[in-house]
């Protein structure tokens, strides 16, 4: 499969999925209700379940996971490994400290985007750590634990501000911030998060080439005409926006960011550049499934999407980890 | 022409002096070899002329302008560099790896354009890559890689090749394979910077050897003025037989002085 087809594929594949998020759910809607509901056609019953509830839900967990994958693969081209991600890296839980602090001490209470830039700086923060760090540690061993400390770090804190703020909170906002979750969202939540991922996603795909270039180590990057600083800035920034947008979005939703890159490499000769789209295109497919799952699973309290994305993206990541031989770091 | 100069350049990091007062200069036509134990700032002045660490003292030009200013990519364009250290992140095709060397030329790997594809075609055909070109780099042997990375430089087609021991951990017939393709950039028109540890292989091939020793350049010139038992034993801190033969310089380690 050339890229051109995989991104072909894989843009279709995810129409399918939103669709088939549309006609499943706790009361299954047939082909043609659906249909006539996304042109307006329908029942006002069916218009609120599909526009309300289930496309902007499956809309909201496609943007979150294609904001993901395509900061997971720049990171990856960055870094040059193939562990590295705005989870496992503590990007997503660092966003998600900034982005309830802004929440339970009332700043983001004047206009409904100071969550999502919250959120952002809070993944540019994370993000200019790590990229700082990456620049006098080689060993990105180094950086993944410098992530964990990152994301313990965040998910104590998030804990003692919550315990002390001055809004009422329940232990399930927590879990909804730490573990992600895109129930119930609204086109209203998407329209404030899109700019901000489509920013982001934007930074990263004007920069596509240098990611490249990283293939050949950085001193020959810059040989070959590289401006690393440059580089550097842009992915911190565009992986920063994104992520930031997302988990103000959806929360912090991990290891998403590593399957999708992984599973796309091998189909565009291991670009980084050329990885971009098709990652972003299939994590946005995996968690619109993944969410369908979740709603679909009898439990009696649903489950967090970001439970799912851990469940199968956790185990794979401990695989690509021994798969690796030491003699690429 | 372009020319790369160093004038009395020194290069000092946390109050080390890694370079001290070096002054040498590259030209299309000339092949010039840099000799010197490790640790002499070999790697360091390279850099330094190629405005990829920051100058303490003096100069160092590309066609009369500061390197350190220069955009990457314009210097990349007349100047190609082979680092000491090429770790690959991916196991890439070796035709992708080689088209990396067209990066300053706006090239895109998946969709280049006729002039980088006949570049890079070129650069493959010449290093005898033809038939490896669709392999994954991490099936290739060191020597392999090292013509792989080698055809990468010479692809950018810049008039100045600049090249960090580009025979390290190569068998001697490798060696000669990478010094052979390395002369072919020089007579084809291109200048050449090397640095080398192989003196042997040095004075055969390179028109010019420059010899460095804690910093400084302590002698500079043809192979036949310079290579002789006297620099060694200061440069190398080595008793060595030198002789001269039809085939070039037969040096031979008699052991630490």
């Amino acid at each position: 499969m050339t890229p051109r087809t995989l991104v072909i594929t894989l843009s279709i594949a995810a129409v399918v999925a939103v669709l088939a998020a549309c006609l499943l759910g706790s009361t299954p809607m047939e082909f043609s209700r659906v249909v006539a509901a996304l042109f307006g056609q329908s029942s006002p019953g069916d218009s609120i379940v599909v526009w309300q509830i289930r496309l902007p839900r499956a809309l909201a967990a496609f943007v979150v996971g294609a904001a993901l994958g395509a900061s997971g693969a720049a990171l990856q081209g960055l870094l040059r490994n193939p562990l590295a991600e705005p989870g496992v890296l503590g990007v997503t839980a660092t966003a998600s400290l900034f982005a309830t602090f802004a929440l339970y001490y009332g700043f983001a209470e004047s206009s409904a985007y100071l969550l999502p830039i919250y959120a952002i700086l809070g993944a540019l923060a994370a993000t200019a750590l790590l990229a700082s760090a990456a620049m006098r540690i080689q060993s990105v061993v180094t950086l993944i634990l410098i992530g964990v400390g990152l994301s313990s770090f965040s998910a104590a804190a998030m804990s003692l501000l919550l315990n002390l703020a001055p809004n009422p909170f329940s232990l399930s906002d927590m879990i909804n911030w730490l573990l992600g979750s895109v129930a119930n969202r609204s086109f209203e939540d998407l329209k404030i998060a899109m700019p901000f991922v489509a920013a982001g996603l934007a930074i990263l795909f004007y920069t596509r080439r240098g990611l490249s270039a990283l293939t050949l180590g950085e001193e020959a990057a810059s040989g070959v005409g590289l401006n690393l600083r440059r580089q550097r800035i842009a992915v911190v920034l565009g992986a920063g926006l994104a992520t930031g947008a997302s988990v103000a979005l959806a929360g912090a939703i991990g290891f998403v960011g590593i399957v999708a890159p992984h599973i796309v490499r091998p189909f565009v000769n291991y670009d980084p550049a050329r990885s971009l789209l098709p990652s972003a295109l299939l994590a946005g497919l995996i968690l619109v499934v993944a969410d369908i799952g979740v709603r679909l699973l009898p439990t009696t309290t649903e489950l967090k999407l970001g439970v799912v994305a851990a469940l199968i993206g956790a185990p794979a990541f401990i695989w690509i980890a021994m798969q690796r031989r030491t003699t690429y770091d | 022409m372009t020319k790369l100069a160093a004038n009395k350049l020194s290069v000092i990091a946390d109050g080390i002096t890694l370079v001290d007062d070096a002054s040498l200069t590259l030209a299309p036509g000339e092949l010039v070899a840099i000799l010197g134990p490790n640790g002499a700032g070999k790697t360091t002045l390279l850099r330094a002329m190629l405005g990829l660490t920051k100058i303490a003292r003096g100069t160092a030009q590309l066609d009369g302008s500061e390197c350190r200013g220069l955009a990457a990519h314009e210097r990349a364009r007349k100047v190609s560099y082979l680092p000491q250290r090429r770790p690959l992140a991916w196991p890439n095709r070796v035709r992708d790896i080689v088209s990396l060397g067209r990066f300053s030329h706006g090239a895109a790997l998946g969709r280049l354009s006729p002039d980088d594809a006949a570049a890079v075609d070129n650069a493959i055909t010449s290093c005898d890559l033809a038939a490896l070109a669709d392999r994954g780099a991490d099936t290739l042997s060191g020597g392999e890689l090292a013509r792989v990375h080698f055809a990468r430089a010479i692809a950018a087609q810049a008039p100045l090749l600049v090249a960090d021991e580009p025979v390290a951990a190569l068998d001697p017939r490798h060696q000669l394979r990478i010094a052979e393709l390395i002369r072919q950039f020089v007579e084809a028109g291109g200048g050449a910077l090397v640095v080398l540890h192989e003196v042997a292989l040095a004075a055969r091939f390179a028109d010019r050897l420059v010899w460095m020793n804690g910093g400084k350049i302590v002698a500079e010139g043809s192979p036949e003025d310079t290579l002789n038992r006297q620099l060694m034993r200061d440069v190398y801190g080595v008793h060595a037989h030198v002789e001269r033969d039809e085939n070039g310089f037969d040096v031979r380690i008699e052991g630490a002085s």
